[in-house]
């Protein structure tokens, strides 16, 4: 026996025969592959075919449900997708919608807001008037326009048309209009009584013509200059005047006052007399309020003295 | 891509029956097998398993090598497969001894033959498995030391080495015991 190396084209030389001694070992000992072994080999591996073949079905299957599942759920996820899309849309496009309304709703607050103060304006002037001085003059109509706000064009039609009425019930005094709306506020917050300006609606520099007849004399001047104008308005203004409380019968003087515009004419009449008695016209309604003088001698003596200085000059 | 991979390597390797192929090597399988587990029983539970996966995986077979030495590796791959869980159950497999009966005195020189055989393969046996690889792989399959090397994932210079070793291991265990004629 040769334990030695040997080696012939790559092969290892098997010297001592250990395939043949193992093989010959084998036989004797019986170990070989019976048709038994083979048969039942051949059966494991049959099985083994037919459940991969059934183990394949079932993965196509499994596949199949997988997709048909997936199918479903990407169909569901779609039509979520769309639902959820058109929700936000239609709640951007809503937002805006709101945006616009919104600023809508904010001009219209707005006007309301502007529209309330105006009222506001008027009520306190109102209240003022009616707790303080209660005019029964129609400067409340002037007054009027000059509170109305721009934004309230249709209100401030509604209240010219209504200035004249107010005029006789509820005599309103802020005037901002001129020295006079001045002079004329200040005397309206004063409770002693009113100017002459103030119960008269036409300021000096409006008036155009003014008549004063003398009743008892059966006389009449009349002033068309300016200046006399303003000469009689400072020489009465020197008196004050409340509502009007009693009646007069005796008429002394009556002062006709008129203002001619373009189109229209402003007439202010005033009788006086115990007592005072105002109509306020134009061309087409009048009006009447009744004052009385806080010094009615003092009016009476006043008017002389101007008739007198002015009638035959 | 690997579909068609596959696909082509169907059409490029030979048709393999996979009864041809037990009856061709399965006698390779099972002795190999019992020399791993030394066990005849365990052992064609083996062979049944290794031709399990033979079936299982003869389309991804790339013929680099022959079919015997790919069914061979997946032979000592399943062996040590099972010596590894066998451990791990800690199941030790018992050797099948048998004693036959002396009939006549003719019988004795079978008797000594058979024993030299039997010495011979349970020197082989009782190898330390990394040399028990070797040798049963290039004597018993007939393997090149390439082949050997490649179907024990080792390298050619480490399946030499180890053949020189096992060699050396067997010589002392059977000097002495076996007479020379025996070996001729």
């Amino acid at each position: 026996m040769s334990f030695g190396h040997k080696e012939i084209d790559g092969m290892e030389v098997d010297d001592m025969n250990l395939k043949s001694h193992l093989d010959t070992s084998f036989e004797e000992s019986g170990l070989r592959v019976s048709e038994d072994l083979i048969r039942k080999t051949m059966e494991a591996i049959n099985q083994q075919t037919l459940n991969k073949s059934v183990e394949d079905k079932k993965v196509v299957n499994y596949k199949a449900k997988v997709n048909q599942r997936n199918m479903y759920i990407r169909r569901y996820a779609g039509v979520a997708a769309a639902v959820v899309l058109l929700i936000v849309g239609y709640q951007m496009v809503q937002n805006v919608g709101l945006g616009t309304n919104s600023k809508s709703s904010d001009n219209e607050r707005s006007y309301d807001i502007q529209e309330s103060a105006s009222e506001e304006q008027q009520d306190s002037s109102s209240t003022d008037s009616l707790s303080e001085v209660q005019l029964e003059t129609t400067t409340a109509a002037e007054d009027a326009k000059t509170n109305y706000t721009v934004a309230d064009e249709a209100d401030s039609m509604e209240t010219d048309e209504q200035a004249p009425m107010m005029v006789t019930e509820e005599p309103e005094v802020s005037v901002s209009d001129s020295t006079y709306g001045s002079t004329m506020i200040g005397n309206a917050n004063n409770s002693e009584g009113m100017t002459f300006s103030q119960i008269c609606l036409l300021i000096p520099e409006d008036v155009t013509y003014l008549k004063i007849t003398n009743v008892a004399k059966e006389n009449s001047m009349i002033l068309t200059d300016q200046t006399k104008i303003k000469s009689f308005y400072e020489a009465m203004d020197n008196h004050l005047f409340t509502n009007g409380t009693k009646s007069s019968v005796n008429w002394y003087y009556i002062i006709e006052v008129k203002k001619q515009e373009e189109a229209t004419t402003d007439y202010d009449t005033i009788w006086v007399g115990d007592s005072l008695m105002v109509q306020y016209s134009n061309d087409s309604e009048e009006n009447y309020s009744s004052y009385d003088a806080v010094d009615q001698v003092e009016l009476i003596k006043e008017l002389d003295t101007f008739y007198e200085e002015n009638v035959d000059k | 891509m690997q579909n068609e991979l596959q696909k082509d390597l169907l059409e490029k390797a030979p048709a393999y029956d996979i009864e041809t192929l037990i009856r061709q090597y399965g006698n390779d399988v099972l002795r190999t097998a019992f020399m791993y587990v030394k066990d005849s029983n365990t052992a064609e539970d083996i062979f049944q398993d290794v031709f399990l996966k033979v079936n299982q995986k003869i389309s991804t077979f790339e013929g680099n090598s022959s079919i015997k030495t790919w069914i061979i590796r997946i032979t000592i791959n399943t062996c040590k497969d099972y010596i590894k869980s066998a451990w791990n159950r800690k199941v030790v497999p018992m050797m099948e001894y048998q004693e036959d009966a002396i009939i006549s005195d003719g019988d004795y020189d079978a008797v000594e033959r058979q024993d030299t055989n039997d010495l011979v393969k349970k020197t082989v046996l009782s190898l330390p498995d990394k040399y028990k690889d070797v040798v049963l792989c290039v004597y018993f399959q007939e393997m090149t030391i390439i082949e050997a090397a490649s179907v024990l994932h080792i390298a050619e210079g480490t399946a030499k080495s180890r053949l020189s070793r096992a060699r050396q291991k067997m010589k002392v265990a059977l000097e002495g015991r076996i007479s020379d004629e025996l070996w001729s």
